[in-house]
Order: C-alpha cells, then sequence, then structure tokens
C-alpha cells in the first residue's frame, strides 16, 4: 500500500467509498477526483486492499462464491446449484439468474418436446445414421483381429483388423476370420460358418466350424450349438456344426466340458469332460469318440507377408525428434520441421498458422521446446540411429498439423505411439502443475463448452498416473509411473460411421517387451460414445512445475506401423 | 450406451482450474472490487466471472499468466455488470473503469508482499482500532453496533477509520521502502 498525500478530505471520501458510505454528490465528487488524480486512485487501490486483507474471512467467503466451479460438479450441473448461503444472507442475483436461465430452457425444451417431437436441437455435428437393423451390440465385447480374404453375409460386417465387433450375428460365407473378445477369449472363424454372439462370454454357432482359444484368467466360455453347450476349461479347441447333422468337438489343448441341451441329444446327462488329444461326435442318435483331426480346422488366420508399400501407408506420421538435415535452406534447418506427413512445423500455439501473408500461410512462432539430440528414449533393443528426442518444461506447449486427420465420422482404426519421460521435480514444494500429455485436437467447435470438447488426449498427471481423455470422460489407471524412466505409450481408437467411437491406452514400461501383436490387456479403454470429429492435429502439453521428455512419435492405422521401431525404412 | 463407466470427469482440467483460483483467488477478487465500488456486487461479478473462467478453461493458453487472463476476463464481465445495474446503485463511469484497470493490474503485481506487510502493521495497532477495522469490513450495521458499544457516533467512527487506513498504508509504503519484513 503506497501511502499517497491527497487531502484529509479525499482521503476520508476514498475511505467512505470503501465502505460503501457515500451520497450521490460525494460519489460523484470522488469518481472526478479519482478521474483526475492518479495518486487518488493509487490510495483507493490500497484501502480495497486493507479492507480485504485485514478480514480473515475475506479468502473463505470467496471460496464459497467461487466453490461451486471448484468443487467435483460436472460443468452440466452447474445451472442447478442452489446458491451458496452466504454472510450477508444476500440471494446471489447471478445464481438467481442462473436458476431463472435453468426453469426457461426447461419450459423451452418441454415446449419443444410436446410440439415438435423431438426434444434436443440438431447438433453441430453430423448425426450418426442409424443402421436399418437392430442387430447392434448393446455394448461392444470383440475386436477382429485378422481376417483373409472374408467375404460377409450380414450387416455391419467387419472391414479391417482392430475394428470392434458391430453386429452379434455373424454370417462368414468365404475366409477365415479371428475375433477377440474381451475377456481374452479367442474365436477363429472359417467361412461358411454362422455365429450368434450372446454377450461377453457365450455365442451360438449356428452352423460352421470355429476354433476357440482359452484365456486363462478369462470366465468360461459358453459355446452353444443345437446339440450341447461346450465350456472351455483352458482349452484350445474346435467345433464343427453341419445342418441337419451333428457337432464335431476336436480339443487340442486342456479339457472341454459338455453339458446337454435337454431332450436334444444322446449326450450323457451327466456332466462330461472331453480332455486333450480327444475327439467327439454328437447327435441327437449318436454320442461316440472319434479320431481327432486338428488339421481339420483353420487355428489360425494365415499370416502373409506384407507388401513394404503397404507397411509404409499405414503410417500416417512421424516425427523422431531428430535435428532436421537439410541445413542449406534455413527455414527448414530446426527440428521441428523434422518428420513425415505433417503439414508445416511444430507451432508453438494452436494460432501459430493463421498469419497468411500473400496467400501463404507463414507460422509465427515455433515449438519451444528444447532438441536433445544425441539423446534418446528408446530402448537398447531397438535400432541406434534414431538419437534425438525433445523437452517440455514450464506450461509449455506445442501443436502441429497431420496432413491426413484422424477422422471420426467414417470406419476406420487409428493408432498412436509415443516414448516420454518424466523428469523428477526440481522442488518438492508443489505437486500440482506437473502433468504431460499429447492430444489429438481439432479447432472446429472452440465455443462447445465441456472441457474435453475437440479432443483425444494421452496425459501422464501430476500424480503420475496414466490416463485417457475422450469429450466425455477421463479415465485413470494406476499403478503411477515412475520419474526419470521412459515409457511408451500406445493408443488406438476405433472410429466408426454408424455405431459408438472407442478409445484405448496402453503404457508400456521400459523393461517389458513390446508384443508383435496388438495385445489383450489395456491399461485405460474409454466408454464407447459417439464423436463424428475429425482431429486435424496433434498436441504436446506440459504443466508449470515439470519437464518431460518426448520421442518417436508415430501415428499409423496398424499395431504394426506404430510398434515397429527397428527399421527406419519403414517410414513413409 | 446407457450408462458408461467415468472414472474421474475433467479432474485434470479440475485440478488444475482450482489450483490456479487458489493462487489468484484474493488479486482477482481485488481487482473486481476496485471497479466496482459495492461489496455484493463486486461478489456478484467475481462469482459470475470465475463461471466464465471455468467456462472457458479449456481455451486458456497456460503459457499466459491467469491472473491477466482473468482480469481480462473480469474486466468486460464488470463492464456489462455496469450497464446492467439498476440506477439507483452507485458505478464508476466507463472511462474511470478503464483508468483504473491497466492501473490497478500493475498494483496487484507485488500483492502477496504488501498483504504480508499489512498483516505487520495491523498488528501493531491497539485491540479496539484492529476492531473497528474489522467491523467496517462487514456490513453497514456492525458500525453502528460498534458505535453504540463504543459510545461514539458512527461520523466519529468513520473519521477514526479513514485515520487508520491512511497510517496502515502509509505503514505498509515504509515497509515496502526498505523491503524488510519486520
Amino acid at each position: 500500500m503506497s501511502a499517497h498525500d491527497p487531502s484529509a478530505n479525499v482521503s476520508r471520501l476514498l475511505s467512505r467509498l470503501s465502505d460503501g458510505e457515500l451520497s450521490q454528490s460525494e460519489f460523484e465528487e470522488v469518481e472526478q477526483y479519482l478521474l483526475e488524480n492518479p495518486e487518488a486512485r493509487q490510495t483507493y487501490f490500497d484501502y480495497v486492499d486493507i479492507n480485504t486483507g485485514i478480514n480473515n474471512h475475506t479468502v473463505e467467503r470467496l471460496k464459497e462464491l467461487d466453490g461451486v466451479f471448484t468443487s467435483n460438479i460436472p460443468q452440466s450441473k452447474i445451472a442447478s446449484l442452489k446458491p451458496v448461503a452466504g454472510k450477508t444472507q444476500k440471494k446471489s442475483s447471478l445464481l438467481s439468474y442462473i436458476a431463472v436461465a435453468a426453469t426457461s430452457v426447461m419450459l423451452l425444451l418441454c415446449s419443444e418436446f410436446f410440439m415438435g417431437e423431438r426434444f434436443f436441437p440438431s447438433k453441430t455435428h453430423p448425426e450418426k445414421v442409424a443402421t436399418p437393423t437392430n442387430d447392434l451390440p448393446e455394448t461392444y465385447v470383440a475386436t477382429l483381429v485378422r481376417s483373409t480374404e472374408c467375404k460377409w453375409g450380414n450387416y455391419n460386417p467387419p472391414q479391417f483388423s482392430g475394428q470392434r465387433l458391430l453386429s452379434k450375428h455373424l454370417f462368414l460365407k468365404e475366409g477365415i476370420a479371428e475375433f477377440r473378445f474381451d475377456s481374452g477369449i479367442g474365436l477363429v472363424l472359417e467361412g461358411p460358418t454362422e455365429l450368434k454372439i450372446a454377450s461377453a462370454n457365450s455365442a451360438k454357432l449356428l452352423s460352421g466350424s470355429v476354433v476357440l482359444h482359452g484365456y486363462e484368467s478369462a470366465p468360461e466360455f459358453e459355446l452353444v450349438t443345437s446339440q450341447a453347450k461346450f465350456f472351455d476349461v483352458g482349452t484350445e479347441y474346435g467345433i464343427k456344426v453341419e445342418e441337419n447333422l451333428g457337432t464335431e468337438l476336436h480339443v487340442f489343448e486342456g479339457s472341454v466340458r459338455i453339458q446337454p441341451i435337454e431332450d436334444s441329444s444322446n449326450v450323457d446327462p451327466n456332466i462330461q469332460i472331453v480332455n486333450e488329444g480327444v475327439a467327439q461326435y454328437i447327435d441327437n442318435k449318436t454320442n461316440k469318440v472319434i479320431a481327432l483331426e486338428p488339421d481339420k480346422f483353420q487355428r489360425k488366420v494365415p499370416k502373409k507377408a506384407k507388401d513394404p508399400k503397404a507397411s509404409r501407408e499405414e503410417l500416417i506420421a512421424y516425427d523422431g525428434f531428430h535435428p532436421f538435415r537439410k541445413t542449406d535452406l534455413k527455414s527448414q534447418s530446426k527440428w521441428q520441421h523434422g518428420g513425415t506427413g505433417w503439414v508445416g512445423p511444430w507451432r508453438n500455439w494452436r494460432l501459430g498458422l493463421q498469419n497468411r501473408k500473400n496467400g501463404k500461410t507463414q507460422i509465427l512462432k515455433l515449438s519451444p521446446a528444447t532438441s536433445h539430440p544425441e539423446k534418446t528414449l528408446l530402448p537398447k533393443l531397438l535400432s541406434s540411429d534414431q538419437t534425438g528426442c525433445i523437452e517440455f518444461n514450464q506450461s509449455s506447449q506445442s501443436w502441429r498439423t497431420l496432413k491426413k486427420p484422424l477422422r471420426l465420422d467414417t470406419d476406420a482404426v487409428y493408432y498412436l505411439s509415443i516414448f516420454l519421460e518424466k523428469a523428477s521435480p526440481s522442488s518438492a514444494s508443489t505437486t500440482q502443475n506437473q502433468y504431460g500429455n499429447i492430444s489429438f485436437r481439432t479447432l472446429d467447435n472452440p465455443n462447445d463448452k465441456k472441457i474435453n470438447a475437440g479432443k483425444i488426449q494421452f496425459s501422464i498427471g501430476s500424480d503420475n498416473y496414466p490416463s485417457l481423455h475422450t469429450p466425455i470422460e477421463t479415465v485413470t489407471k494406476a499403478p503411477p509411473i515412475s520419474y526419470d524412466k521412459p515409457y511408451l505409450f500406445i493408443a488406438k481408437i476405433v472410429a466408426s460411421k454408424n455405431s459408438p467411437d472407442q478409445v484405448f491406452l496402453r503404457v508400456f514400461s521400459h523393461s517389458e517387451q513390446i508384443p508383435q501383436e496388438e495385445p489383450l490387456v489395456w491399461t485405460c479403454i474409454s466408454a464407447p460414445y459417439d464423436d463424428s470429429t475429425v482431429y486435424e492435429h496433434v498436441r504436446f502439453q506440459v504443466g508449470k512445475y515439470c519437464a518431460f521428455f518426448f520421442d518417436e512419435l508415430r501415428i499409423g492405422t496398424t499395431w504394426e506401423s506404430v510398434s515397429r521401431f527397428q527399421n527406419s525404412k519403414d517410414k513413409p | 450406451m446407457s450408462a458408461f463407466t467415468s472414472t474421474i470427469t475433467d479432474q485434470d482440467a479440475r485440478r488444475a482450474f482450482s489450483t490456479l483460483l487458489n493462487e489468484e483467488r484474493l488479486r482477482i477478487f481485488g481487482y473486481i472490487r476496485t471497479l466496482v465500488p459495492h461489496n455484493s456486487d463486486a461478489e456478484d461479478v467475481y462469482q459470475h466471472v470465475c463461471l466464465t473462467l471455468w467456462n472457458k478453461f479449456s481455451e486458456f493458453d497456460q503459457e499466459r499468466d491467469f491472473f491477466s487472463w482473468a482480469c481480462g476476463i473480469a474486466f468486460f464481465t464488470v463492464c456489462n455488470f455496469r450497464r446492467s445495474v439498476q440506477r439507483d446503485r452507485h458505478f464508476f463511469s466507463q472511462e474511470l473503469i478503464e483508468s483504473m484497470s491497466v492501473e490497478r493490474m500493475q498494483h496487484l503485481n507485488n500483492h502477496n508482499i504488501r498483504l504480508e506487510y499489512l498483516r505487520d502493521c495491523f498488528d501493531k495497532l491497539k485491540s479496539t482500532d484492529q476492531e473497528l477495522l474489522i467491523s467496517a469490513t462487514y456490513e453497514k450495521q456492525s458500525i453502528k453496533d460498534f458505535a453504540e458499544k463504543a459510545g461514539k457516533t458512527v461520523q466519529t467512527l468513520y473519521n477514526r477509520l479513514s485515520t487508520l487506513r491512511r497510517e496502515l498504508a502509509e505503514c505498509v509504503m515504509r515497509k515496502l521502502k526498505s523491503e524488510e519484513p519486520s
């Protein structure tokens, strides 16, 4: 409080102004004095600070007022909150306004509903088109792992590896397809086969041939035919059903428990166990042991050698954060210009591309991250020619635009991989603002009030727990990561034109082997949700009191494209 | 999808927002209170500003200073509030609000140290003066009650308040110049 020297009268007026005790003429007098006299303004500021500073209850009072927004209440519920109780017993006009506004909105919506037969106005994003079938699953239960030469005869057929199962009723006319249920159970179908999924743990085989691969920690999977129910006991077995004929069971590993369907077969009414190396034939008249014929079944989808060009096309964007080599081009000599699959360099802020001059886009400010040309987060087992990583700290962020955006308004699957390492905090004075994240972003709907709107984000929080964020939720999982250790984040985004989308995140520690195939176990899994956003940008962001290193960013359409690090020729 | 299994809704953002608001709560209110002559109006504006800050938090560039960002939003909220306020209430002219806005932000730069000095200075006052100052920060009725108990007129107390505030401001100024908190 700087002590200035207004006259005693002005000082008295300013003092009473801070008490709110002035008549109209006195108020006009002091207002004029404040307008003309900078020193009087400084004194007035001092008096205001004295009033708020000596009142021990000021902070508590302000917390009451802003607690509505800092407590754990969804933004959507704010309008329904009751006014906070204040010392002055004054009703907050703001909250009164909110209450009236909320009531008005409800009345409007009700009238809309009764008069127009629709409750909500149309959304900004295109609506997902309803599928002409009621065959969609209530929730996703399985994923197409791989397939070859498949022709499907049902609505919503699976189209590509990684896609979630869109239909309960599968009719594979030709080819071989392998699904994996979320419980861990694998199912290989060989066409022609017709199968109905009943739940995450049961299915009915109407006809055809399937091989079931059990999973030790999964609940028993019930496979039903017209003759019996088959339960796996840590098993790999094949079942073949032919129309108007019986069921063949061939147990390759483990055991299968058979439970008869009442009055439909000759199965022993007692529970029967069929062990490894045994095959059984069951129909309405017969229940007999037959010769085991493993070759009668397709136990895996045969792998094909991948065309190198196709592999390269699976990688949408890549950046190893190496220093850019073309030093003859001054404008492209920094690491921000490296990598492939991008429009423009890494920039400081999302608006970095907005300055257009003579029809050309001008980058206002490059990313502030620090380049470490000799450091790498890659484990030893991977290629040694991929040195170079970047470091972010002190509330920094970087944006870059993708040449091929992620489209959630179509059927597609995308993968992202990134190595990251959180540095030990330099000071233990605060545990806040120590987060780091990478996200897919769009700028299309900046007015959307949801905090997660327009982004899919993968992060390490201030508490060191990994989490994924979709526009509808945040999923955080233990255990926390360790400081100064590199981790590999691999995320999968399953986009669907007519069905809900879903996001997965797997965090690999530095000691884990990266599987060649997509893993069964994910660290975080989002709930399915509808998203038709086109994500054009990638953003790194780091909190105020921490430092993060990032390395080897890959965005692709297959697991392989983002998890194979050995061969740098795979880069697009 | 009738029900989804949300584990922590917007937790990171809310935590970040709460942290920043905890740090800047007093300064933001100090800024608003300067531009809004009545305390109850200032509280309304403060709550409205917090709502806007929270709604726009996803747009907040964390490279920027949160207080400056909040003051920008508060300024426009004050201006809008001024237009909507009833005529029987005192409110500063738009010209004065604009003049004070910039200066007040600068004035609040060293708010924390000045607050520390203020508490030192306040602690050195007589207990009756301390009680009078604290009463004045509540409602009008508190001063009247205080006057009745002390057997003095309200006007006398307001004069005393003016003197005390001036002395406190001078005390803080002296400490700022010496830069040595006692």
